[in-house]
């Protein structure tokens, strides 16, 4: 089938209304989260049905044609960037919840249901969504199977991999699997936990069952104040060494607060150098012993100031402060680049420390957020975009950063995935035999490289130039088999 | 034949040098009786890396969990799933090949919530990494998800890599007795309306139940009390053996045991977890003989999804269950109906190109 015959197919499922090809139509769908990165689309259709998007994926394959399959468009990596000329699969529209089960735990919903809908439909029967990312009050429970997202909560909680439990999808050729089941147990390899995180490389998620947990009975939440960065990271260590497990541990320093506390008033602590949030959860008795031998640790800490959260709406003011740091920053920065690092929780002292020194040294403002209890980094790289050569500067600060992650022994990425932004630095985390498997999964999966194509593995934008062979591949590296 | 590989090197030779490929370490589960050589991992053991502070253990596949489990107590640490047959001998490698978790993944998750690296050798004798030794990690494809209940097709698990959690400072224990399976389940169904944060919650065949809590020790005892309340039982002073028994089947008695995914179901005996979500299955003949029922048709071979068939192909009176056979005769084979995946064709296409790994004993195309 030619490109051009392919917008009368898909004319023929969708009707105008839910084929958009005019330019103004299509502008919203150019970029993602990352803003830095764009591409045209030839045609957006907006799928309503799980039909709908597996005719629109086999239609792509015949005429082989680039897809890529779009929730919110909230990826902070370029994850949702399309191919230009490509077709958008967008899914919001597929936002049934199909199935509640509070007895088994569970919920089976469509790729385009918002996050925080399931934990909202759950909530009646005491339960919730676990996996939960700034961006939940927007994001699709798609996007997030797409690039195995995070949240605060991951060190004791898991990943989104870890709550997915049975997947229905389209592979780019169209064939439909179910990989992975309805239980918390699975029999053979567990394809669901291999499928989440493959960035829409591995074809579209069209039906997801999610594990639902238990609300727990209470919540503890401790702000902490410190003099140094590097005093609330060692606090982290040493809460875990008391054999805590807190359901979440954020660090925010200095300028992460000031903007914080500009855009909501958190009632963070004035002067201190950082912040340490705390949480822990479970039975109001485990909690209150729990919480006893937390205030021993974090005095011990050196803490500056201490606030425990009075009730609920101060605990969700608290929180407030945290969620919404990424875009507070809008308010003291015209620009900002949202990194996205792991490193060893015990060298999260060193890494700041390094961070610190890059920032002074290049003179180029950084806040930092982070997900402590996982050393999970977010320095928000601060510059003025008007500025000629700002952004290239911002961005080799913003690789420096990554590749400290590689040295200390962590990751390139902890919950944003690789997407466009970071795909020169996987082949530096991984050896040559792991990327060449990488490469070689790909071309099993989708050998006509149609399905979100450039993301993770690809090099140039279009990534692999064509539909030929994969230049590895030209290489005598990788075959398909 | 065996050939024992006690490094990486050793596995990748024994790959490249045979044809047919069958991996053995503890020799807990699968009796590796497949035809073709056998890859003995257990001199492939040892403790590669560990940093309690980082709470990530890395070890190689042959590595008893015994001596795992024996490292982490040492710091307060542990897998969160008791992973089962830790007296038997079971190794860490096969707990992830053979995806088994014990009772207490019901509060934290099973293997695959912890397995955040592994190390593997392919089909053609290439090491391939995925994931790391960080606990969050959303790089690349992550195949050792995939190792989970592999069964070894995918290629040798050679090295994995956990994240491991604070042990608890006190457990204490709950036994109900509730007179039938379908009581205990109703009765674990109201444990979980309380939503209180149990470790395990088991329940078996005669309708005992076992609720298992941990955490600080100062709250231990008002928590059980507020359980008591809620279903009656009397607390186990000792719960020790009683946990050994359901990690070690030894309840089973020595009966090949089924891994099922199904709730409660009527083929008996049988120990369910996490509050019936899934459970253990013991049975003479698993996949039936002349006059022994089957617990459900095997290979996916005649009958519908869900109507057991013994083994003349005649309807069976028996359960269908969806599970796996992890111990005794044919152990690897799939229970139920086994659909052909095209995913996982393609995936074991790129992993194991020549079809090394694949004469185990559940033979998929």
């Amino acid at each position: 089938m030619q490109p051009d015959a392919l917008l009368g197919a898909l004319a023929r499922i969708f009707p105008a209304a839910r084929l958009l090809t005019h330019p103004g139509a299509l502008a919203p769908y150019e970029s993602d989260g990352l803003t830095t990165m764009r591409g045209r689309p030839r045609a957006v259709v907006l799928a309503e049905t799980q039909q709908e998007v597996v005719e629109a994926v086999r239609l792509c394959h015949a005429a082989a044609v680039p897809f890529m399959a779009r929730g919110s468009g909230t990826s902070l990596s370029g994850g949702a960037v399309p191919v230009d000329d490509g077709i958008v699969i967008a899914l919001n529209r597929l936002d049934r919840i199909v199935r509640l089960d509070p007895v088994r735990r569970l919920a089976v919903v469509e790729p385009g249901v918002v996050n925080l809908d399931v934990t909202t439909a759950a909530a009646p029967h005491g339960l919730y969504y676990a996996p939960d990312p700034s961006s939940q009050s927007i994001c699709t429970i798609g996007d997030n199977v797409a690039f195995n997202s995070g949240g605060a909560h991951c060190f004791r909680h898991g990943m989104t991999a870890n709550h997915v439990l049975g997947l229905k999808v389209v592979l780019p050729d169209g064939t439909v699997v179910e990989l992975g089941g309805s239980s918390v147990e699975h029999v053979g390899p567990d394809l669901a936990g291999l499928f989440v995180g493959s960035e829409g490389l591995f074809g579209i998620a069209l039906e997801i069952t999610l594990r639902l947990v238990p609300r727990p009975e209470t919540y503890q939440t401790l702000l902490a104040g410190y003099a140094s960065l590097q005093g609330a990271g060692d606090a982290v260590s040493q809460i875990v060494a008391a054999g805590l497990l807190p359901g979440a541990m954020e660090i925010m320093d200095r300028l992460a607060i000031d903007a914080a506390e500009a855009a909501v008033d958190a009632g963070y602590p004035a002067g201190a150098a950082a912040i340490l949030l705390i949480e822990l959860e479970g039975d109001a008795d485990e909690v209150a012993a729990e919480f006893a031998l937390l205030m021993g640790v974090i005095e011990a800490s050196g803490a500056t100031s201490t606030r425990m959260a009075a009730d609920a709406d101060d605990r969700a003011r608290i929180w407030k402060g945290r969620k919404c740091a990424f875009s507070a920053v809008g308010r003291i920065s015209p620009d900002f680049i949202v990194q996205d690092g792991v490193v060893p929780r015990t060298r999260l002292g060193e890494a700041l420390a390094c961070i610190q020194e890059l920032s002074s040294s290049q003179g180029i403002r950084v806040a930092n957020v982070f997900h402590a209890g996982d050393g999970n980094l977010h320095p928000l790289i601060l510059f003025d975009g008007r500025e000629p050569g700002a952004l290239e500067r911002a961005e080799r600060l913003a690789a420096d950063i990554l590749r400290l992650c590689i040295r200390l022994g962590g990751s390139i990425t902890g919950e944003h995935g690789v997407g466009l932004e970071k795909r020169e630095f996987l082949g530096e985390m991984y050896s040559a035999d792991d990327m060449a498997f990488m490469h070689r999964l790909h071309a099993s999966i989708d050998p006509k490289n149609i399905a979100n194509r450039g993301k993770m593995l690809g090099t140039s934008s279009p990534a692999r130039g064509g539909y030929g062979m994969h230049p590895l591949e030209r290489a005598g590296v990788i075959s398909r088999v | 034949m065996t050939v024992d590989a006690a490094t990486l090197a050793e596995i990748q030779d024994a790959v490249r040098g045979h044809d047919s490929l069958v991996v053995r370490a503890g020799g807990t589960k699968s009796p590796a009786q497949a035809a073709g050589t056998t890859i003995g991992l257990s001199k492939l053991r040892g403790i590669t890396e560990y940093s309690p502070a980082e709470c990530v253990l890395t070890a190689w596949a042959g590595t008893p969990l015994r001596d795992i489990e024996q490292a982490l107590r040492a710091h307060a640490q542990y897998l969160p799933f008791d992973p089962p047959l830790v007296d038997a001998g079971a190794t860490i490698g096969g707990t992830v090949a053979t995806g088994l978790s014990g009772s207490g993944r019901y509060r934290y998750g099973g293997v695959r919530d912890f397995l955040i690296g592994a190390r593997v050798v392919d089909g053609e004798g290439t090491i391939i990494r995925s994931g790391g030794k960080v606990v969050k990690n959303a790089a690349g494809f992550l195949l050792h998800h995939a190792l989970v209940g592999s069964a070894g097709r995918f290629g040798v698990i050679a090295e994995v890599t956990f994240k491991v959690f604070p042990l608890p400072e006190a457990r204490a224990t709950l036994k109900v007795t509730c007179g039938s399976a379908a009581a205990a389940a109703s009765t674990a169904r109201s444990i979980e309306a309380t939503r209180f944060d149990c470790e395990a919650l088991d329940f078996d065949t005669h309708g005992t139940l076992w609720v298992r809590i941990a955490g600080r020790s100062a709250a231990v005892r008002s928590r059980l009390m507020r359980l008591h309340d809620v279903v009656g039982g009397a607390r186990i002073e000792d719960d020790n053996p009683e946990w050994a028994e359901a990690r070690e089947f030894t309840w089973a008695q020595g009966r090949s045991i089924v891994k099922s995914v199904d709730g409660p179901h009527t083929a008996t005996p049988a120990r369910y977890i996490c509050a019936g979500a899934a459970s253990w299955i013991a049975c003479d003949d698993c996949l039936g003989g002349p006059t022994r029922p089957a617990l459900a048709n095997s290979d996916g071979r005649g009958g519908p999804e869900g109507v057991a068939r013994d083994s003349q192909g005649r309807q069976a009176h028996s359960v269908a269950v969806t599970g796996v056979i992890v111990r005794g005769p044919r152990a690897g084979a799939h229970v139920g109906t086994v659909r052909h995946n095209e995913f996982e064709s393609r995936v074991r296409r790129v992993l194991d190109p020549r079809n090394k790994f694949s004469a185990t004993p559940d033979s998929r195309s």
